[in-house]
């Protein structure tokens, strides 16, 4: 009984415990920007994303038991050219005030609706991204993500000063510097453990898949031949050896397989971030056009900082 | 929230969390993590979570399996003069969105290519991929009868000349073997002496996914099966 009293506390201080604010909100402002970059990338061509171009397929009036549920699970109709500037205008007004944190919860839960919407308009062209970003937006909706570095907390100030009646108010106990402003750590580990977990059901859906445990099987080397192909990975195939795709291969399954192991632990931890920052800048680098994942990736290690600080202790 | 910090004593802070908040918080926490992990270890959702939402947790993996040969789409048209000629995916479809894929590719993937069980008993999904298929066809018809207006204007030595008489995809599979070099970038196009007026001459309707493999040596065509 005292066992699971003890578990259950160290649950409770490991979840709930006192962690620096100033993670969660730079990971706000990262995760806002690659947003921008990402659906900027989009909206490139955005006739053939949202409009009615020869992609759109009409509403097929597809029921459950239909093979074709997964391509058109809700049928939205294509914006039309009016509505167009409002849709993207409105991205970019919620994606600034989320990246720089004004009202910044209104801002996440908002965003989370556009993408969503944007998501169910180009169903077919909505991948890994758009749903991860969706939950991760979901998320933020929630989370203090202003408490520092954010329009909401200079707004907090200011009506704090107004209040009393101060011009200036010093650092004090009630009012620390950003460094030094604490929140209940169960944000910072929500999303610590959104990658955690994403990286390890990776690895078990590629083992389910084609990937061996002991063996390369090519996979990697394979698969810089197909849609990523690019020159930079083009030129790796050409001029590295092909056991060196294997071990690379290799160590990004036991990575992921065991991400709590490199991540969680104080003492591995950098060597975690730096090994999966690296896999992400490699994928960047080799395959074409995934470089928007990648910063997606590289933005929620983030939460994993600072490294070496008692107060985000696990 | 409460998040007041507690100075108990400089060396622990602590922070006050009510058990609302907490509550809310592990709600949060099951509502990502339980059908995540759900739909990524049992591979979909259980039927308590209507099907339209089931997408919405179904990322988790990419590159899960290797390719033994890989598939690419093309487009070949037959204009006035009564030959085949390839023509690139876009116009109209522009958008490289992953990668190599563009829209044609993903048209082509999720709603002509995806199969079940039951797929050739039930006359409404093979309705249902004809009219994705026909719709596409009738794209590249519209945009190569009116280059100018569609950005398609073929300034080649041998223009495609309207009106078009045929559309239709060809996909191809190729193998991809770790015997051999790695194969040469995209885009990847139909090897110029692949007799296309031959191997397109089944007397079918216009609009029609043909399937083929790269290295066949007799390469037998065979109609998708719409």
């Amino acid at each position: 009984m005292n066992r699971l009293k003890g578990l259950l506390r160290f649950l409770d201080a490991y979840w709930f415990g006192p962690t620096p604010a100033w993670p969660l909100a730079a990971f706000r402002a990262a995760f806002a920007a690659v947003l921008t970059a990402y659906f900027s990338m989009r909206m490139w061509n955005l006739q053939e994303c949202l409009g009615d171009s020869p992609a759109r397929v009409p509403d097929l009036d597809v029921t459950a038991g239909s093979i074709l549920r997964y391509a058109q699970p809700f049928y939205f109709a294509p914006v039309s050219d009016a509505m167009m500037p409002w849709v993207v205008g409105s991205f970019y007004f919620l994606a600034l005030a989320l990246f720089v944190g004004c009202f910044t919860r209104l801002a996440a839960g908002l965003l989370a609706f556009w993408v969503s919407y944007v998501s169910l308009v180009d169903w077919i062209g909505c991948y890994s991204f758009n749903r991860s970003a969706l939950l991760v937006l979901v998320m933020l909706s929630v989370m203090p993500g202003g408490k520092v570095w954010s329009v909401d907390a200079k707004l907090r100030a200011w009506w704090s000063r107004r209040r009393k009646g101060t011009v200036t108010e010093p650092a004090s106990k009630k009012n620390p510097p950003a460094f030094e402003v604490l929140i209940s750590a169960w944000p910072v580990r929500t999303i610590q453990w959104f990658l955690i977990s994403w990286y390890s059901l990776s690895a078990i859906q590629k083992i389910h898949g084609s990937w061996y445990l002991f063996s390369s099987d090519d996979v990697f080397w394979c698969q810089l031949q197909y849609l990523y192909h690019g020159p930079i990975g083009f030129w790796a195939l050409q001029h590295i050896p092909m056991f060196v795709f294997g071990i690379l291969q290799m160590a990004a399954l036991y990575f992921e397989l065991f991400a709590p192991l490199w991540l969680i632990p104080r003492r591995t931890r950098p060597w975690g971030m730096i090994t999966g920052i690296t896999m992400h800048l490699l994928i960047a680098l080799f395959m074409i056009k995934l470089w928007y994942f990648s910063a997606e990736m590289i933005s929620f290690y983030i939460v994993f900082l600072p490294i070496g600080r008692k107060s985000n202790a696990c | 929230m409460d998040e007041k910090p507690q100075a108990s004593n400089a060396e622990a802070p602590t922070i006050r969390v009510s058990w609302r908040e907490k509550s809310l918080a592990l709600a949060l926490a099951a509502v990502i993590f339980l059908p995540f992990a759900y739909a990524s270890l049992i591979g979909q959702l259980p039927e308590q979570i209507p099907w339209q939402l089931h997408g919405f947790w179904e990322f988790s993996s990419l590159f899960s399996h290797r390719l033994r040969s890989w598939p690419s789409n093309h487009v070949l048209v037959k204009d006035s003069s009564e030959r085949w000629r390839e023509v690139p995916h876009g116009p109209p479809f522009h958008h490289n969105l992953y990668g190599r894929m563009t829209r044609l590719d993903l048209l082509v993937m999720n709603f002509v290519m995806r199969s079940g069980p039951d797929e050739w008993d039930d006359p409404e999904t093979l309705k249902q991929k004809r009219m994705v298929l026909e719709k596409v066809c009738r794209a590249y018809r519209e945009c190569y009868d009116h280059p100018e207006a569609a950005g398609a204007a073929d300034t080649s030595a041998n223009p495609i000349k309207s009106p078009i008489q045929a559309v239709r995809l060809l996909r191809v599979w190729r193998p991809v073997s770790n015997d051999g070099p790695p194969k040469a970038p995209w885009p990847v196009t139909l090897p110029s002496d692949w007799d296309l007026e031959n191997e397109l001459s089944w007397d079918l309707d216009h609009e029609t996914l043909f399937e083929l493999s790269w290295e066949s040596s007799s390469r037998p065509i065979r109609p998708f099966g719409l």
